[in-house]
């Protein structure tokens, strides 16, 4: 068994840091945990969620052509409490925000969200200095595990963005991944950087102190 | 014909228009430093005629009389003038920002205004207090206790895009329902005031992304007319082949999802496959599957590829086979 793992808390949470050998957890979900993520990893269930023209192809994605079916990610659902992936496709602009924030939170955890587009990444052809009606990427709504930068991206991206995603989930590093989870709201817009490298560093840098 | 008039004439001005038959164009907004002016264009769809009628105010003052009470029409544009120019028009029916949040203060459209910081509100609920409470005026005046309102979209299945609409309902009878727009508003014009002509084509790929390809050549007409440039003749024959393909793209999208809202789902898959067709000559002709940015003032980006016409001839009577094929699979299905 993988001891490096984190294991969960009783109140289900990940403890902010696991020292498996002062601390002998009396049960352990690992063997469940890992089954669990190996059959949500392949039943991903995406949110029918389109704002733009990244839209489109998210739409291309799932149809014959490329069939996201065939990783198990096909079944696009109308109601954010029947789904668990959320693809942010399009340009999220000040209105549109706060109603995104709350589809998230509507969706039942764990819950994954994916970045299509370089709007959703960070307000890509309206990003400028006139502007002040979208908002600056979706990572400062909801957190994100997997950009995918294009404009629109092709629907092979997302396909790739999917299964990069499932390995996550597997792997169990997707950082949205605690049931209850709230989404935290970045105060400083992020530069275009892999978040979980960027989680990985910091944990790295706390255990380094 | 192009006629400045007074605030008080203009109801006068109107009624004129309207005995003639003219309908209501476009309301349009101008910032003509110092002055805010509002543009109404008029046609009269008998012989085309049209009718431009400017109304200039003062900036501090910015106010003027709605044309709404005569053209019903005229709500929404002035709705979007409200929050564009911040001019308030007297007598409107429903003075309440159409494509901005609620609790804006800014302008964008005054040329003084150069961007505003983004500050999401912490509340997420959709329906701001401000629509709940012009929904219960109506739902009094209707009187009947058995209605109710009932929020559709902006995230619904069948609104495709991000449209809103405040259904007013009695059972499953609909009695009314107001629009929210501006879940896509993503300040293009603001944008384009500080590019260059050519600089701003690729946001016109992103104005209808489903015929891109279309409005980059309205908009190179657009530039064309103004500056006197003549495209080839091989350009124009390029330009409509395209633009008809790219319609032709669209309408596979229309009727893909426009069943799958009545509940069929296989011919959504039929019809994005005969897309993929389409979009895979536009990714060889310009480069991009969909923000295509093709069509340039004086002509196309570049010429075709060799085997262009055959792929395309080829594309044609595929499709041409596949119509009666789509007729087949909705209009003689048991279950549809
Ligand atoms: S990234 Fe490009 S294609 Fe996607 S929504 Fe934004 S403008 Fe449209």
């Amino acid at each position: 068994m993988d001891e490096q793992l984190p294991i969960l808390n009783p109140d289900g949470q990940y403890p902010d840091s696991v020292n498996s050998e002062t601390v002998p957890p009396i049960v352990r979900f690992l063997p469940l945990q890992k089954a669990l993520d190996l059959a949500r990893a392949n039943s991903l269930w995406p949110l029918t969620f389109g704002i733009a023209c990244c839209a489109i192809e998210m739409m291309a994605a799932s149809a014959s052509r490329y069939d996201t079916d065939r990783f198990g990610a096909g079944v696009f659902r109308n109601s954010p409490r029947q789904a668990d992936l959320m693809i942010v496709a399009g340009t999220v602009n000040l209105k549109m925000a706060p109603i995104i924030k709350r589809l998230y939170d509507q969706m039942p955890s764990p819950k994954w969200v994916i970045a299509l587009g370089s709007c959703a990444i960070c307000g890509g052809p309206f990003e400028q200095e006139d502007n002040y009606a979208v908002v600056q990427g979706v990572e400062k709504i909801v957190p994100v595990d997997i950009f995918v930068p294009g404009c629109p991206p092709r629907p092979e991206a997302l396909i790739h963005a999917i299964l990069e995603l499932q390995e996550r989930i597997k792997a169990g590093t997707t950082h949205a991944l605690e049931p209850g989870a709230v989404a935290p709201v970045t105060e400083q817009p992020v530069e275009f950087v892999d978040l979980i490298e960027r989680l990985k560093k910091q944990a790295q840098r706390k255990s380094a102190q | 014909m192009d006629a400045v008039v007074s605030p008080q004439t203009l109801h006068a001005a109107a009624k004129v228009l309207k005995a003639e038959h003219f309908a209501l164009d476009a309301g349009i907004g101008v910032d003509r430093q110092p002055e805010l002016e509002v543009l109404y264009l008029f046609k009269q769809f008998s012989d085309g005629a049209r009718v431009r009628l400017r109304i200039r105010t003062d900036r501090e003052l910015a106010t003027l009389p709605t044309l709404a009470t005569t053209y019903a029409g005229a709500e929404w544009y002035e709705r979007e003038i409200i929050d564009m120019f911040g001019i308030t028009f007297t007598d409107h029916p429903h003075p309440r920002p159409l494509l901005l949040p609620h609790y804006t203060s800014f302008h964008p459209l005054r040329k003084d205004f150069h961007g505003a910081p983004i500050v999401i509100p912490d509340d997420t609920i959709g329906i701001p207090e401000i629509d709940i409470q012009e929904a219960l005026k109506q739902g009094h005046v209707a009187g009947s206790r058995s209605d109710f309102f009932l929020n559709m979209g902006p995230q619904h299945p069948s609104t495709h895009g991000v449209l809103r609409i405040l259904l007013h309902v009695e059972g499953e009878t609909v009695l009314g329902g107001r629009c929210h727009l501006g879940y896509s508003h993503r300040g293009t014009e603001k944008l384009a005031e500080k590019k260059q002509y050519v600089q701003f084509l690729p946001y016109t790929d992103r104005m209808d992304y489903l015929s891109p390809l279309n409005y980059n050549w309205g908009y190179a007409k657009i530039l064309e007319r103004a500056t006197g440039i003549e495209p080839t003749p091989r350009a124009e024959v390029i330009r409509v082949i395209m633009a008809e393909l790219a319609r032709v793209a669209s309408h596979l999208v229309w009727l893909g999802t426009y069943l799958l809202d009545l509940g069929a789902i296989t011919p959504f898959l039929y019809t994005f496959e005969d897309r993929e067709q389409i979009l895979t000559i536009f990714e060889r002709a310009t480069g991009q599957r969909m923000t295509t940015s093709y069509i340039v003032a004086g002509g196309v980006r570049n010429d075709l590829y060799g085997t262009f016409v055959t792929e395309v001839s080829d594309l044609l009577k595929k499709l041409y086979k596949r119509l009666p094929e789509y007729e087949d699979l909705v209009m003689g299905n048991e279950i549809f």
